[in-house]
């Protein structure tokens, strides 16, 4: 027979539906007979019924003052996935590639007519590392020297080791990557590979917008790092961090336009 | 709302249909407000939390994988917003001197022999509040843990999934929480005033 301690630990499971059929006849049987075990059960039961019943109406405000905020922002992924470190080192890929190819790169993406030799684009360049490596022929006696962040300062994601590896598998990109950059992230699932050659596009279509000075970056911070996401559709969202890889801001872009520049802050979802 | 076309709902939003989004809110409003109240303990928190549960809701959709209800995981979002809210606004300290201690969990519950009979609405209702003002000097983790069972009725399994805990567990925890509530309600004395009996259909 089980002590009345052990009886009372049941009747928790009892309240919560938690016995099989053969315990619960045991417990009521025992319930019906002893007295103390009557009132725990009976304290627990009115501890539910006055925790659980007459649920309070919500502010009438609630829903509507929810989807108006919503609606003010366009939707972002944010949780920093696999996806993103990649992509993080796929900004870390364009500065290079960038150094590497030259104006010639800046061309295909149609930039040529924002190249920085105007003002407004020197005076931005410093705020701008990429920037940097964009002018760095013409502009070095204005702006420090350039540096390009490497992968390892970025705080590296621990789950990256064991990401899963995508179905569509572009290996070529993946190759591609490894071989202009001379370096390529290990064990990061390959689908994602597929959107650098994009990500690249967006980002240097960012920083032409930051060196003219219509991106709204923090102008305080000398060094930026990149990210990006793919999201739906043609837009694009890039996480901005600082040199020691903090988030600071986010910019979501559709093409050449940046449809958002916010706070990076409430979209970064608590892990659980 | 089926838990279907809760899906289906869900996966308009993921694909970028906004005002799909507002038949998730209308359906869950209710319960996660209640829930933040029942965590923080004043309307207008509950309130702020309830909304801002929502919309954190709606940007991290895409990690929902329906591997469990989309309720567990808005109400996982609730509670972990409530305990944040709690830790900035530091309001247990308020508490901490009432705090029940986790030493005597071993300890047989002693309930004084109180049984009367019901009383007045008005009385049951105090004695309502009273549990209500009990639950905010458990710590917090408690607290969440047993309103997700009283209050949005989850099982020990969805519980333990919830929060990465093990159903015996979740079953324990419950069980400790109930015990110090116990002991708070006894500690003032509230339940040596009454214990209503509640209509029973198992005993």
């Amino acid at each position: 027979m089980p002590s009345c301690e052990e009886f009372n630990a049941q009747i928790s499971c009892l309240i919560d539906g938690e016995l099989t059929d053969e315990e619960a006849r045991r417990l009521e049987a025992h319930i019906a007979t002893c007295e103390s075990c009557k009132m725990v059960y009976d304290s627990f039961r009115f501890i539910a019924s006055a925790l659980s019943d007459e649920l309070a109406e919500p502010p009438e405000t609630l829903a509507a003052s929810v989807m108006e905020k919503i609606r003010e922002v366009p939707r972002i992924e944010k949780k920093r996935s696999p996806k993103i470190l990649f992509l993080r080192y796929g900004a870390v890929a364009a500065c290079l590639a960038l150094v590497l190819l030259g104006a010639s790169r800046l061309n295909f993406f149609g930039l040529e007519s924002a190249a920085p030799q105007s003002p407004a684009a020197a005076s931005g360049a410093d705020q701008f590392r990429i920037m940097n490596e964009y002018d760095n022929e013409r502009a070095t006696e204005a702006v420090p020297a350039p540096t390009v962040m490497a992968p390892s300062a970025i705080a590296p994601d621990p789950n990256v080791t064991t990401a899963g590896v995508g179905e569509d598998n572009d290996e070529g990109a993946l190759e591609k990557s490894g071989e202009i950059f001379g370096f390529a992230p290990e064990n990061v699932p390959m689908a994602e590979t597929l959107s650098v050659s994009r990500a690249d596009a967006f980002l240097a279509e960012l920083a032409v917008k930051n060196a003219a000075g219509e991106a709204g970056l923090p102008e305080s911070e000398p060094e930026i790092i990149l990210t990006g996401e793919t999201t739906q559709g043609e837009s694009f969202t890039v996480y901005v961090y600082n040199a020691e890889a903090e988030p600071l801001t986010i910019v979501r872009l559709n093409g050449e336009n940046i449809l958002f520049t916010g706070d990076i802050e409430p979209y970064l979802t608590p892990e659980s | 709302m089926t838990r279907e076309e809760e899906m289906a709902v869900i996966e308009r939003v993921k694909g970028g249909d906004q005002d799909a989004f507002e038949a998730l809110v209308l359906a869950h409003q209710k319960k996660v407000y209640n829930l933040a109240l029942r965590m923080v303990g004043n309307e207008a928190d509950a309130a702020d939390i309830a909304q801002e549960a929502f919309i954190r809701a709606y940007n991290a959709i895409g990690n929902f994988r329906g591997d469990s209800k989309f309720s567990v995981w808005l109400y996982r979002v609730t509670t972990n917003l409530c305990i944040d809210f709690m830790k900035q606004a530091k309001r247990r300290t308020a508490y901490s001197t009432a705090y029940v201690n986790n030493e005597d969990e071993e300890q047989e519950l002693e309930i004084p022999d109180l049984r009367f009979e019901p009383q007045t609405e008005l009385e049951r209702k105090e004695l309502r509040r009273t549990v209500q003002d009990a639950l905010l000097r458990l710590p917090e983790d408690s607290r969440e843990i047993l309103l997700l069972r009283e209050m949005e009725g989850l099982s020990y399994e969805e519980i333990g999934n919830a929060l990465s805990l093990s159903a015996g567990t979740v079953k324990s925890r419950i069980f400790r929480a109930r015990k110090y509530l116990c002991r708070i309600l006894l500690s003032e004395g509230n339940f040596s005033l009454s214990l209503p009996s509640i209509p029973s259909e198992e005993v």
